[in-house]
């Protein structure tokens, strides 16, 4: 029997799948984990895959995106569909393991550690009271949050800006569309994908978007039915709370009380050593929310209305930046709300309600400068300018929570 | 230890575009290793065929360049432009791999016994394969099962052993009288003086098969007019 390149270029491919260092291992990655054919996933042919899986896998952190378009152009594949391919062995295979352990060392009394975080199936809402007083420049705890995904990822200055190729790139989460997604549905896809995650055990319920957020992995559901521009808010949003309430706190620990990492993941309630080493380093040891069983985000639960808050001002931040927008008004002489609302709907593809919310704070941001606190008192410090820069709502916010974290 | 192979047809087309694809490699580049592997394998195996005719279209010769290059891939800053062409330098890396998998005994009756033991149906027409037996593998080296099943129920090998202490004399034997193998570059490989200028080369060979042969005779595994 003689081999013929195409053959020999599949042995080859065959046994690279054996080698951490190829791409064909992520191939059979996700035959083994998934259970499914890379090349249906990727719309390619076998003699595609072979040349896939004979490049080497990606880079990950700066050199991801890079690597990716690399390897997509190269070989003629889908880039998004390859990252999501890619991004789906990862996050599954550490899903799979993470709920085994909590399997193996099952706590009485005790939630998973699991950050599941639900957008209803109903219009938007999140308290934005609060956000509408005079206000410029982002709050810290935005701006981190964005730049944890724009350090990573390509920015895209393309509006209405889609987020996905954005999000798998910089985030380690997989995305999973699912028509007419419910709590159930959600349940059955992460059952069929051993993950033992059971959501719906509080009942079930329709949704727009879901995240799941375990081992320092997510799993964003997003419903497949939705039109671009409800599920380009739905992605932002749930990216928004990933980042928020569950990366960035999780980094924390990892950074300044390592020891402490495996009860954010593991089934192991903190012992009164490991609670008072977290209290003194001030670290979030107890970020784990469980928010799709706090009610629908109006029932008043402050903690569910406050990540609810954060998630939509990430969001809008990561759909529609502050200053692009803002630029915009200023090119366009458009000061008013309806126009800058029309604008947000027209050029940067936000849903009307949220919107609308939005055009407020940006109209006050676009108005002429007010009137700090030291020009009202006529005491300007030596040397600085007599316009300090403004203060938004937001920064306020920050400095009271810091306050009150101190207190405690 | 291998002699100079012939310049393969498109060579020049190689030497353009491997050394780009190698640097590209080196410096990161992760689509380059299938460029390689598009320019490199087939002239690879092509070139172990030549030197291994009785591994030719097997398994072992294809796996043994296959893996040859996916570890270059891992690591390519092993190879040197300086030393010669990365098509050479792969080929003897694999050259090294085949013969150190020819002189494993463990290996050998690993890669051997399989087809052998697989035909022992005495139910099965000696003209049709076992089931589940991969033709690929039945190719592989070895002499004709059906001798080889002779050979073992003669207990040859344990006479080989007798008459042949050294190992590098069995494998001379086991090259020359059951693989067929003429060429004294090659024996000259197993007998580990391919090093030797070519004359000395020769008859160090010659010597080794006379040699081999008498004690062959002396056991009575070959006849007078057996060669």
């Amino acid at each position: 029997m003689r081999l013929t390149d195409a053959t020999l270029l599949r042995a080859a491919a065959n046994r690279a799948a054996r080698r951490p260092a190829y791409l064909g291992y992520d191939m059979a990655g996700y035959r083994e984990v998934i259970g499914e054919d890379p090349a249906a996933w990727l719309g390619i042919d076998g003699e595609q895959l072979d040349r896939l899986a004979l490049c080497r896998t990606p880079r990950r952190g700066v050199h991801f995106a890079h690597d990716i378009l690399t390897i997509s152009t190269h070989v003629g594949v889908d880039p998004l569909a390859l990252v999501g391919l890619i991004r789906r062995v990862e996050v599954l295979a550490e899903l799979q393991w993470a709920t085994q352990r909590l399997d193996e060392e099952p706590e009485p009394d005790r939630a998973p550690a699991v950050l599941a975080a639900a957008r209803d199936d109903i219009d938007e809402y999140t308290a934005l009271s609060d956000t509408r007083a005079p206000a410029s420049g982002l709050p810290g705890w935005v701006q981190d949050a964005v730049n944890r995904l724009w350090a990573v990822a390509p920015v895209s200055m393309q509006f209405p800006r889609d987020l996905d190729f954005a999000v798998l790139i910089g985030l380690p989460l997989a995305l999973v569309e699912l028509p007419r997604l419910s709590l159930h549905a959600i349940s059955e896809w992460l059952t069929d994908h051993k993950v033992d995650l059971n959501v719906a055990d509080q009942g079930d319920r329709r949704l727009r978007a879901c995240l799941i957020a375990l081992g320092g992995v997510g799993l964003i559901f997003v419903d497949a039915e939705d039109d671009p521009t409800q599920r380009r808010v739905s992605l932002g949003h749930e990216a928004a709370h990933f980042i928020v309430e569950y990366l960035l706190p999780r980094q924390e620990v990892a950074r300044r009380r390592p020891e402490l990492l495996e009860l954010v993941d593991g089934p192991r309630p903190p012992t009164a050593k490991e609670r008072l080493s977290a209290v003194l380093g001030d670290v979030p040891i107890g970020l784990h929310t469980h928010l799709v069983d706090h009610g629908d985000g109006r029932s008043g639960d402050r903690r569910v209305v406050e990540a609810e808050w954060r998630a939509r001002r990430v969001a809008l931040e990561l759909l529609a930046p502050q200053s692009v927008v803002l630029e915009r008004v200023f090119q366009a002489g458009q000061a008013e709300p309806d126009e800058v609302r029309r604008l947000l709907v027209e050029e940067f593809g936000l849903p009307v309600s949220l919107a609308a919310d939005y055009a407020e704070q940006l109209v006050i941001l676009a108005g002429p400068p007010r009137l700090g606190l030291l020009d009202v008192l006529g005491t300007t410090q030596k040397g600085s300018s007599s316009r300090e820069p403004e203060t938004s709502a937001e920064d306020a916010r920050d400095r009271k929570s810091d306050v009150d974290s101190e207190d405690e | 230890m291998c002699r100079q192979a012939d310049p393969d047809p498109g060579e020049s087309e190689l030497a353009d575009l491997v050394p780009a694809a190698h640097e590209r490699l080196i410096a990161g580049d992760r689509v380059a290793s299938e460029e390689l592997a598009a320019l490199l394998l087939m002239p690879l195996v092509e070139r172990l065929e030549r030197r291994w005719r009785r591994w030719a279209h097997t398994d072992v010769l294809y796996d043994t360049a296959v893996d040859v290059f996916l570890a270059y891939v891992e690591a390519p800053d092993r190879y040197d432009p300086e030393l010669g062409s990365l098509l050479r330098w792969l080929e003897v890396a694999a050259q090294r791999d085949l013969t150190n998998r020819y002189r494993s005994t463990r290996q050998r009756w690993a890669i051997e016994l399989a087809p052998t033991s697989s035909i022992g149906d005495p139910e099965r027409p000696a003209t049709e394969l076992p089931p589940s037996t991969n033709p690929v593998g039945l190719a592989r080296v070895g002499p004709d099962p059906a001798n080889a099943e002779r050979l073992d129920a003669l207990g040859m090998w344990r006479r080989i052993r007798q008459a042949f202490p050294d190992e590098r004399e069995r494998e001379l034997v086991w090259v020359c009288w059951v693989e067929g193998e003429h060429s004294s570059d090659r024996l000259a490989e197993v007998l580990g003086v391919d090093h030797l200028p070519v004359e000395q080369r020769r008859r160090r060979v010659k010597d080794a098969r006379d040699v081999a042969r008498r004690k062959l005779r002396r056991i009575g595994l070959i006849d007078d007019e057996a060669d």
